[in-house]
């Protein structure tokens, strides 16, 4: 089922949570709905799910080519999962798998014996065979959100829709329900949308990533162009950490601090002021300068645990910067706390500054370093 | 000797100090002494002299009393009163709160308040607004006349005053439990495919059945006891327009004493029959509320 949505706005008063979202997701794919909180991921959800209304003068929703802006939730075939799953406390897991088909109208329904094998197959698919007379509140986290999941599939819905499916539930649950998630998604091949505020866990699970700003949509693609070919600063930045500069670029170069990269794709444009980005593992380190392409910087921090070496730089200027290396070269650059190490940025990315507006970046700070929880935050 | 004594004392006192972790003795005894002892005077001892003096002049007396054609016509009408008006307000209480739990709509508040106003206004007050809207000389009162319509001094005003008196208690006590449970098993039905009506009755319903069944054994009580507001708008006439409360009073005035007290003692037996089913669904309540703030506990945990 490929879902078509075209320029929708949804405001709750006075508050515009989407604004002209056009998005189209390709039958068959998972995709994800990346953003920040009150950035509207969720709110699109709904929408398609039907559980809110677009605001009047939006375009067409489409399933597969057909208008389904008048279509009520009964009828557009959705299967949702809720943030917190939303069980229905007073039924056992069974009742609750089986709801979705004892509800359909008379004609519609599935005999008692199909409903009872469509069920158990079901708890197979979700590995909680012998639970089926456990009450929502019996269950650990990890075992409601796979009992949301198999009642949103009993119905064989042609869209599966999840909200934050694994927002609630610890780390170690999370990672194994994302995977699990993923394999089942292969099996069965329905049209999936998650929302998630976890870059990680979009670019991990899903086939393509959509991501969210204040209700807009910053950027559409795989997870490979999100990440390596960001769009915008907002999608660099909401992408894991970054170091910040404020350079310029033009005349064949690009100047950050005392390093002159040349860069032939500026060759013939006159200097103008750009934000330059890096991220910590774009840095190469040396003990030595180099003069004109390395700034150099004072170690202020080491975290050895983990598969590279995060250390923690501040330049002469007082700036802090974050550089990941590989800990073999930790070893052999001999790095120790408070010795001065040269930094040359291997890769960068650019953002001219009178094209690009500048929303989410401190303009008064020269550098800053951006971390991903800071920005989840606001 | 010297060190395991010392032990032995630090032990006594880490002991009675985790018992007695709040209050000493003598506070606790003196609260509950109070306690206890204003039960015993305002609320056991009238009790059993309801049902002493009813049963003073012998068993007879007391069924004669209650066998009594104007006793048993006051039974009928106040059971009457309480079939029409516990629906009632049993329906207007579910769509009251379904209106204030799950909409967000301008005079949400407005609506919130008001339905404590019978609370807060004297059952007088009560009984003589509706003898002032529908009473000879009330506003309604001259096309009440022109059609034959009777309602002040009649069963209509007591079913009216008794609505008006008693409709608090059902919106009460289910507008907190659809706040908290909040609507996203109503929203998993809908998208499951059910449609409105069956939504409301196989999740709302099983959802808040205890408050409700709290709230219209309350609503129940108080309509089937309510002498205030029914005194006002009735007539007292004996056999067509009296309630249980309002015979009792009667009999009470004319120095009927046992048979005064053999009907109040229905009442009574009401009140603790009552308070049975009360505690009952107080308890299930509680207990639906735990497991589902347990579940929201863990979902915070997790």
């Amino acid at each position: 089922m490929r879902i078509e949505l075209q320029n929708i706005s949804k405001t709750f008063g006075k508050f515009q949570a989407l604004k002209d979202v056009t998005l189209t997701v390709p039958s068959g794919e998972l995709v994800a709905l990346l953003g920040p909180s009150g950035s509207g991921k969720t709110t699109l959800l709904r929408i398609i799910a039907g559980l809110e209304l677009p605001d009047n003068g939006s375009g067409p929703m489409m399933f597969d080519g057909e208008n389904i802006n008048r279509c009520p939730i009964s009828e557009r075939g959705v299967g949702f999962v809720f943030q917190h799953y939303a069980l229905f406390h007073h039924m056992n897991v069974f009742e609750n798998i089986a709801f979705g088909l004892k509800v359909r109208p008379k004609k519609l329904r599935p005999s008692k014996k199909f409903i009872e094998s469509k069920v158990n197959e079901l708890l197979k698919l979700i590995h909680l065979g012998g639970l089926s007379n456990r009450y929502p509140h019996q269950l650990s986290g990890g075992q409601r959100q796979r009992v949301a999941l198999a009642r949103a599939l009993a119905v064989e819905p042609q869209v599966l829709l999840l909200d934050e499916p694994f927002g609630a539930l610890d780390a170690k649950v999370r990672f194994e329900l994302r995977r699990w998630l993923r394999r089942l998604h292969d099996e069965i091949g329905v049209t999936s949308v998650f929302v998630t505020h976890d870059q990680d866990e979009a670019l991990d699970l899903a086939d393509r990533v959509s991501v969210l700003n204040q209700g807009k949509i910053e950027q559409v693609g795989t997870p490979y162009e999100i990440f390596h070919q960001p769009k915008t600063e907002f999608v660099l930045n909401f992408l894991g950490n970054v170091n910040f500069f404020h350079g310029s670029a033009g005349d064949g170069k690009v100047v950050l601090g005392k390093i002159n990269i040349i860069a032939p794709q500026f060759n013939h444009m006159p200097v103008r002021s750009a934000h330059v980005f890096v991220r910590p593992h774009q840095f190469d380190l040396d003990t030595a300068a180099k003069s004109g392409k390395s700034m150099p910087a004072k170690v202020t921090r080491i975290h050895t645990a983990g598969s590279f070496v995060r250390l923690e730089l501040v330049t002469e200027e007082n700036e802090a910067i974050q550089a990941d290396i590989m800990p073999e070269k930790f070893a052999d650059l001999a790095i120790e706390l408070g010795i001065t190490v040269h930094v040359h940025p291997k890769e960068y990315m650019v953002f001219l500054q009178s094209e690009t507006k500048l929303q989410d970046i401190e303009s008064d700070s020269k550098v800053v370093l951006k971390k991903k929880r800071s920005l989840k935050i606001r | 000797m010297k060190t395991k004594l010392s032990f032995q004392i630090s032990k006594a006192i880490t002991a009675t100090r985790s018992k007695a972790s709040e209050d000493p003795l003598w506070v606790r005894f003196l609260l509950i002494t109070i306690a206890l002892g204003f039960l015993a005077a305002f609320l056991i001892l009238p009790l059993t002299i309801v049902f002493k003096e009813a049963f003073q002049n012998g068993v007879r007396a007391y069924l004669n009393a209650i066998r009594d054609p104007a006793a048993l016509s006051a039974i009928r009408l106040t059971l009457l009163t309480a079939a029409i008006a516990v629906p009632l307000n049993l329906i207007f209480g579910v769509a009251a709160a379904w209106a204030i739990g799950y909409f967000k709509f301008s005079g949400r508040n407005l609506l919130t308040t008001l339905i404590d106003l019978p609370f807060t206004i004297s059952p007088i007050v009560s009984g003589l607004i509706f003898v002032l809207l529908f009473g000879r000389r009330g506003w309604l009162g001259p096309f009440l006349d022109d059609h034959g319509i009777k309602i002040i001094f009649a069963v209509p005003g007591i079913v009216i005053a008794t609505l008006f008196v008693t409709f608090p208690f059902v919106a009460r006590e289910l507008i907190p439990l659809m706040q908290t449970k909040g609507t996203e098993e109503e929203e998993a039905a809908r998208v499951l495919g059910a449609g409105g009506w069956r939504t409301f009755w196989k999740i709302t319903l099983p959802n808040i059945k205890w408050g409700l069944l709290y709230g219209v054994t309350l609503c129940s009580a108080r309509a089937i006891g309510e002498f205030g507001a029914v005194s006002v708008v009735s007539g007292h006439i004996r056999g067509a327009t009296n309630t249980v409360p309002l015979h009792v009073e009667i009999l009470y005035n004319e120095y009927n004493l046992s048979a005064a007290f053999a009907v109040a003692s229905l009442l009574a037996l009401l009140a603790i029959v009552t308070l049975i089913f009360k505690s009952l669904f107080g308890r299930k309540i509680s207990i639906v509320r735990t497991t589902s703030s347990i579940a929201v506990d863990e979902k915070g945990i997790l």
